[in-house]
């Protein structure tokens, strides 16, 4: 980290303290509250995301909110958290670039608040309730530097009755290694053909790197999601797609899985308008997409054929059980 | 093109850089410009307002600007010569402040940052990690308008401290100074560098040439110009006017169904290969 931004009041914090020990040359700014900095309306996140600064915070008001409704994996309550905004990666389809205005990384200090609120929303709740992590950052690609998995497992690991979703594209899977697995937590991967991953997944690790993260994780007891979303349109799609799931259904134990989900590339409009602005010479986004309401998408026979054909594919291999599509109307 | 602008206060301040990219002296509107092909040099006077007003003429003026460096002297609890980047800039009046996004530390590794606070009158209160000047919130103010916060930055030299009183300052020292920073200056230019720029440009150039042979509606303009983006970046090469395209409306059928029919290949070398 070239840069890093402390609001003040968390400038004592011992995880502030720790963080910013790690990176003992980095320019450091002080600020008042994160807003100023991460929300400033004239920035360039493609130029950002070249060097982009860290930010250490606190996260007040709402930190656990309710999904959207089709945003689930057989759970009754859904909801999800961000301890972070933002991700070391530069997946060119992903919707932070046109949701944040800034590519810098907030990391919120105050883990225990998180977990007090998750404890909360819990007791709430007759059944047992979803929490997922992955959503607005990927759930483990910072680990060594926020160690918020740990303490996020050790708070799980005393409230059953939640489910945790970890979610992710990193293999920073040390912390999970290094500790039994415990039964209300799934490592999710989110997975793409190797040409798709090499094209549009800066940064990411290999498909054959996440299979064997998936393999350490399982033969450790962890139980694992398949995440293949979004899918994205190819000429030559039933190829890279079929190849892929095969390379990673070969390689795991399949009844084992917890989940599979599957889920088209759309992206909300406003977020699409400002992505092409930000990468006009995307080829991803250059593709022909279509309006769909407030939503821009594949066109619709493009969008089913290539859900169609993933699913029944993947049907041949999983349970119906193990399966949660996550296309909304 | 890339098209840098420096702003500096005072002649002495502007002389190496003139010197060093060998600008010639133009008079635009009143304004104190020095303009090569590659670079500007714009010279605002001493004062936040001077420099807000000239900062927002010239990005007026110069719509080609891609980016500013606002380049001077400032006081601070540093030795005298010591290069500064404002990793905040302050406007001591108001309060208001902005935080540009810095280049990578490896590409400036010994430019320590501060807090640049911007006064009216020169201050004296010297304090480390805080520098004083007179323009950088007029230039940054005028400046955020257009330009994003990875294009606007501010290099100031420590010309004044507890020691050596801003009353000591003179000129040769302050050619000195500037001169010691350009290639400071030079590493900014390279991380005002956009690569979109080019196509951007391309783009509005290609649709508006063709606005002048055929009328299109603001809509239509727009959609012009996205589908001109897509197919130059699916294909390379810009669209080619067809004799059927008789009016606007046929042209941009025409150009939806050649895009649709692009095929988008993630192995072969024979479609468009991402």
């Amino acid at each position: 980290m070239d840069t890093i931004y402390i609001e003040q009041r968390v400038s004592e914090h011992p995880r502030t303290l720790a963080i910013v020990a790690r990176y003992p040359k980095a320019r450091i700014i002080p600020i008042e509250r994160y807003n100023e900095v991460f929300n400033n309306a004239s920035q360039n996140f493609r130029k950002q995301k070249q060097n982009p600064a860290l930010i250490l915070a606190q996260k007040e008001g709402e930190r656990v909110l309710p999904t959207p409704e089709q945003y689930h994996i057989g759970g009754q309550h859904n909801y999800y958290f961000s301890h972070m905004l933002n991700c070391i990666y530069d997946c060119r389809y992903c919707f932070l670039q046109g949701m944040y205005r800034s590519a810098n990384y907030v990391v919120f200090v105050n883990y225990e608040d998180f977990f007090a609120d998750i404890k909360a929303k819990t007791i709430l709740h007759e059944y047992p309730s979803w929490y997922f992590s992955g959503y607005d950052c990927d759930s483990l690609a910072l680990e060594p530097i926020t160690q918020f998995v740990e303490h996020c497992l050790d708070a799980f690991s005393e409230i059953p009755q939640a489910w945790l979703e970890l979610r992710t594209k990193s293999t920073q899977i040390r912390p999970l290694l290094k500790r039994p697995a415990i039964d209300n937590c799934v490592v999710a991967f989110s997975l793409s053909p190797e040409e798709i991953v090499q094209a549009e997944e800066h940064k990411t690790a290999s498909l054959q790197k996440r299979i064997i993260a998936l393999q350490q994780l399982q033969a450790h007891g962890w139980k694992i999601g398949l995440r293949f979303d979004p899918l994205i349109q190819a000429s030559e799609f039933e190829i890279i797609y079929g190849r892929m799931f095969e390379q990673v259904l070969s390689a795991i134990d399949i009844e084992a899985v917890h989940s599979v989900s599957l889920g088209p590339f759309r992206l909300p409009r406003d977020f699409h308008r400002k992505m092409i602005k930000l990468y006009p010479d995307s080829k991803l986004l250059s593709a022909q997409l279509e309006y769909n309401g407030m939503h821009v998408s594949y066109p619709k026979s493009t969008e089913t054929k290539m859900i169609d054909w993933c699913e029944s594919t993947l049907l041949d291999r999983i349970a119906p059980a193990q399966y949660f599509p996550c296309v909304s109307s | 093109m890339n098209l840098p602008c420096i702003i500096t206060a005072l002649p002495a301040e502007s002389r190496s850089f003139i010197e060093h990219f060998k600008l010639q002296g133009q008079d635009l509107n009143g304004l104190q410009l020095y303009t090569s092909d590659h670079c500007l040099l714009l010279q605002t006077g001493i004062g936040k307002l001077a420099a807000a007003g000239k900062v927002a003429a010239i990005l007026q003026e110069r719509p080609d600007i891609t980016g500013i460096i606002n380049v001077g002297i400032a006081g601070c609890d540093a030795p005298l010569g010591t290069q500064l980047v404002a990793g905040c800039v302050e406007d001591a009046g108001s309060g208001k402040r902005w935080f540009p996004h810095l280049p990578p530390l490896r590409a400036l590794p010994d430019l320590k940052s501060v807090v640049l606070q911007t006064h009216d009158k020169p201050e004296t209160h010297y304090q480390s990690g805080v520098a004083f000047d007179m323009e950088a919130a007029g230039v940054f103010s005028a400046a955020r308008g257009r330009l994003d916060s990875s294009s606007v930055q501010s290099v100031k030299v420590v010309s004044d401290n507890q020691s050596s009183l801003v009353t000591a300052i003179d000129k040769a020292q302050v050619f000195n100074w500037m001169a010691s920073c350009i290639p400071t200056v030079d590493t900014i230019i390279k991380y005002l560098q956009d690569p979109i720029v080019d196509q951007v440009r391309q783009v509005d150039a290609f649709t508006a040439s063709l606005a002048q042979q055929m009328h299109f509606t603001a809509t239509q303009m727009h959609q012009l110009h996205r589908m001109t983006t897509q197919h130059l970046t699916l294909c390379s090469i810009l669209p080619v006017l067809d004799s059927s395209d008789s009016t606007a409306k046929a042209m941009l059928q025409r150009l939806k169904s050649e895009i649709a029919a692009i095929p988008l290949s993630y192995t072969s070398t024979s479609a468009t290969q991402v």
